[in-house]
């Protein structure tokens, strides 16, 4: 491979899954200092058709499957907080920024990011780059809705922003939520401007007995949860209103914990028509999960198992495609590791592919990592 | 085949329009560019507007969706020698959802017809822009339409999950998902906004809102712009973000008022418009926030309207604003562009000395918990080089918001009347990039070619050199 840029050409080691860098299986990683420097190793990689794998604190790493690749990046050196305006409610931060860190300092303002903050050590890129949501997604929508502007370095090696640090704007296309979920294939993420939201004054998770009763009963709730020890909503606002709000849905007086993450060998995400919840649910009974979490009104249900084979993961998945659903694998190796993670490829795959080519053209970029092997 | 019959066998004599006339009448948007399509097609299903896209395309004619073109920049205007395909009759509402509170619906539905429709099931559509009595849920689409109560919901962007597309080869594509976190690309977030350069939207998947349980409008006066862009910060700083924040200044307030009688401070020099919406107790509790911090910030008008009527009142004034400006002079131009909140009184104060400058008539109304500002400038178009003078003001007007951090437009979009501003806001290789992104769906540059990207943005060539 032609020479890297002297700043980055050093192996990092991270405290990640496995020995490698964040848990990358390479043999070597840089950890660029800034968007311009991931731009050239990215366009040395091009040139040479060296395969780069992406990782944050590599939490994530098995979705869209482990991958092969021939050099890692990780976002270890891009972990400032580059411009927070509280005013403004916003902040431009670097991908490898750690969300929990994030919102440490965000919540003395007493705002937030409304990025998940269930798993430690989660960065802003990998979220990002994942389209991860937290459960407020039902009031507040999902992450996508939060990236205002994206700096990344595409497959073809060169620096590109798009969209802007205000939170309103319609000036050229949407690369800040074409790059959200894009798991890494059009490029590195190098900096984002989030969208802030002031914290409410009162926050209160409630067991209640119907999780569907309650989403149609009450006014924009957090979140509305039915999981495998019970239903809960998380309601917000001022004192009087979160007590009515609880009165309302027939909650009792004391505040419930929230579910714990799952945290099992396999994991697996349902998502589904909002509708379909229920379907859903009963098709995950079949397949025996130990745990599981549905979120009502958006449709996402992240279920685990002690362990699962993967013939009835196929018909699991199966079920749930026969309802326009889809069942990602979010943890599974072993066995696992022959079942495509994604599952049916979306209707729009040949234009996703024709997207793909024309941000790495030399398919580099933590390539196959997309559904369809993209 | 001419082109014109082709139309006509795909959807009759009656849905195309080819006489100079007839034309006329789709030249312009509501903005001030104008254009002159060769033929214009109505199709009414999404066969019929694959058909009018693959006939286009074998008669090397490029092509320009529209809707109701109420739109501001020029997206939907026609360019010579181009096919104008018109979406207005695909305004079915295919199916609601009530349990999944979404809609599938048709392009050409007009957004305010939605919202009516599904009042006794209690849901509405949240974009809201001022011309939702108009406008078309798929030209909404096109510009990723605002409007006042985006503040708290999200432009349209947020309220499509997905859309059946037909793209410029004429095939039928689904961008976004019913389900949440569709694996893959989210080419939808692209779709929305594209105004009309990717392809054409033909059925939309939109996400419906609750109606509100409860709701109070205020309205506030003050005597200095910056009591009230204070008020503004510090209400989004005290802990929620109102439905609506739309602020008025007081050229926009007298004409509003000698127009419409809804009871504003014509004395004040800024009025501010705040709703609340949510549970009654949610509701009292933010009247009285919003009471305690205008009144800091010497509001000298607190109106707190909580019955529909009074509130429908004060809302009336705010949507009537462009009608009302119609008093001052025949024509106007509606500018849109976003700054950081927090510069709101410094880029509005060299916008009053861009137009005292260039002696122009100027009101404001806009979003101002967005920071999305909306300066108005009434003149008469027949004044010879009046138009070119509007324009250079606005130029002015666009870069001192861009110098502030802010960008070209919030909700308008782009079209042909800012296209050549984009170099102000993006390095060449950054619009190299949204360049690709059209590539992608179009590279034979046949959807709305001209609108949104100055021409030349593509400036790598397929193996990445520079093209010099």
């Amino acid at each position: 491979m032609t020479e890297l840029p002297p700043a980055v050409a050093e192996v990092v080691e991270f405290s990640g899954r496995g020995d490698s860098p964040a848990g990358l299986a390479v043999a070597k990683a840089v950890a660029p200092l800034s968007t311009s420097e991931a731009s050239d190793v990215m366009k040395a990689a091009a040139h040479d058709g060296v395969t780069v794998g992406f990782a944050g604190s590599g939490t994530s790493l098995e979705l869209g499957g482990l991958g092969q690749f021939d050099l890692g990046m990780v976002s270890s050196g891009l972990s400032e907080i580059i411009d927070y305006q509280p005013e403004d409610l916003t902040a431009v931060v670097g991908s490898g920024v750690d969300v929990r860190d994030l919102e440490g300092e965000l919540r003395a303002r007493r705002q937030t990011t409304l990025l998940p903050t269930d798993v430690a050590g989660r960065t802003v890129g990998g979220v990002i780059a994942e389209g991860a949501s937290s459960m407020s997604r039902l009031k507040y929508g999902p992450t996508r809705d939060r990236v205002l502007e994206v700096t990344i370095a595409t497959g073809y090696g060169e620096e590109v922003r798009g969209g802007g640090r205000v939170v309103k704007n319609v000036t050229g296309y949407d690369l800040p939520r074409l790059v959200t979920g894009s798991m890494g294939s059009l490029g590195f993420i190098g900096s984002v401007c989030l969208k802030l939201w002031p914290l409410p004054a009162v926050s209160r998770v409630v067991r209640v007995d119907d999780a569907a009763m309650a989403l149609a009963s009450l006014y924009r709730p957090v979140s509305v949860l039915e999981t495998d020890t019970g239903s809960f909503v998380t309601l917000e606002g001022s004192e009087d209103d979160v007590r009515a709000q609880t009165m309302a849905v027939g909650g009792g007086a004391d505040a419930a914990e929230p579910p714990p993450p799952i945290d099992l060998p396999i994991v697996a995400s349902i998502r589904v028509a909002p509708r379909s919840i229920a379907g859903g649910l009963a098709d995950l009974q079949d397949a025996g999960a130990t745990r599981w979490i549905a979120q009502h009104g958006v449709g996402v249900i992240e279920a685990g198992w002690n362990d699962l084979d993967t013939e009835t993961f196929t018909e699991l998945r199966k079920a749930v495609e026969r309802k326009g659903g889809r069942v990602v694998v979010r943890r599974g190796g072993g066995s696992f590791d022959a079942v495509d993670p994604w599952g049916a490829p979306p209707d729009s795959i040949a234009l996703q592919a024709s997207m793909k080519k024309l941000f790495d053209p030399s398919a580099v970029c933590n390539p196959g990592k997309l559904p369809g092997g993209l | 085949m001419t082109l014109i019959d082709e139309l006509i066998d795909i959807v009759g004599e009656s849905r195309v329009r080819h006489h100079p006339l007839d034309l006329a009448v789709f030249a312009n948007d509501a903005g001030v560019t104008s254009g002159t399509a060769l033929a214009v097609a109505i199709p009414a299903s999404t066969e019929e507007v694959t058909a009018c896209v693959r006939a286009a395309r074998r008669h090397g004619i490029p092509i320009v969706p529209r809707g109701a073109g109420t739109g501001l920049a020029g997206g939907a205007v026609a360019i010579e020698s181009g096919l104008l395909i018109v979406l207005t009759r695909l305004n079915e509402i295919h199916e609601v959802d009530e349990i999944g509170r979404t809609a599938w619906v048709g392009p050409g539905l007009v957004n305010l017809d939605l919202s009516v429709n599904l009042a006794d099931r209690g849901l509405h559509f949240a974009p809201d822009p001022s011309s939702q009595q108009a406008s078309t849920i798929g030209g909404n689409v096109a510009t990723n339409a605002g409007g006042p109560h985006c503040l708290a919901d999200g432009t349209t962007v947020a309220h499509v999950l997905a859309a059946e597309f037909v793209t410029a080869d004429g095939d039928v594509v689904m961008v976004g998902d019913e389900i949440p976190d569709a694996p893959g690309l989210d080419l939808r977030s692209v779709v929305v906004g594209s105004e009309g350069t990717l392809g054409i939207v033909t059925k939309v998947l939109v996400r419906l809102m609750q109606n509100p349980p409860d709701a109070a409008t205020i309205l506030l006066g003050f005597s200095t712009i910056e009591d009230a862009a204070n008020t503004v910060s510090e209400v989004i700083g005290s802990g929620f973000i109102p439905a609506a924040l739309e602020m008025m200044d007081q050229a926009m307030v007298i004409a509003v008022e000698n127009f419409v009688h809804a009871g504003y401070p014509t004395d004040a020099a800024a009025v501010l418009l705040v709703e609340v919406t949510g549970t009654s107790e949610s509701v009292h509790d933010a009247v009285r926030t919003v009471r305690t911090i205008s009144g800091a910030n010497a509001a000298s008008l607190i109106r707190v309207a909580t019955d529909s009527e009074e509130r429908a009142l004060l809302w009336k004034g705010r949507k009537s604003a462009f009608g009302a400006v119609a008093q001052s002079a025949p024509d106007y131009y509606l500018h849109d562009t976003v700054v950081p909140r927090t510069k709101l009184v410094e880029v509005l104060s060299a916008i009053y000395d861009i137009a005292a400058a260039h002696e122009l008539t100027m009101l404001n109304v806009f979003h101002a918990g967005d920071g999305n500002l909306h300066p108005l400038i009434a003149f008469d178009a027949d004044d010879p080089g009046k138009l070119e003078q509007v324009r250079s003001a606005a130029d002015q007007m666009a870069r001192v918001s861009l110098d502030a951090g802010g960008s070209l437009s919030g909700e308008h979009g782009i079209g042909i009347e800012k296209r050549d501003l984009m170099s102000l806001v993006f390095t060449d290789v950054d619009l190299d990039a949204q360049a690709r992104i059209r590539d992608a769906f179009d590279p034979d540059d046949v959807m709305n070619p001209g609108k949104v990207l100055p021409a030349g943005s593509r400036c790598f060539d397929a193996s990445g050199m520079r093209i010099e």
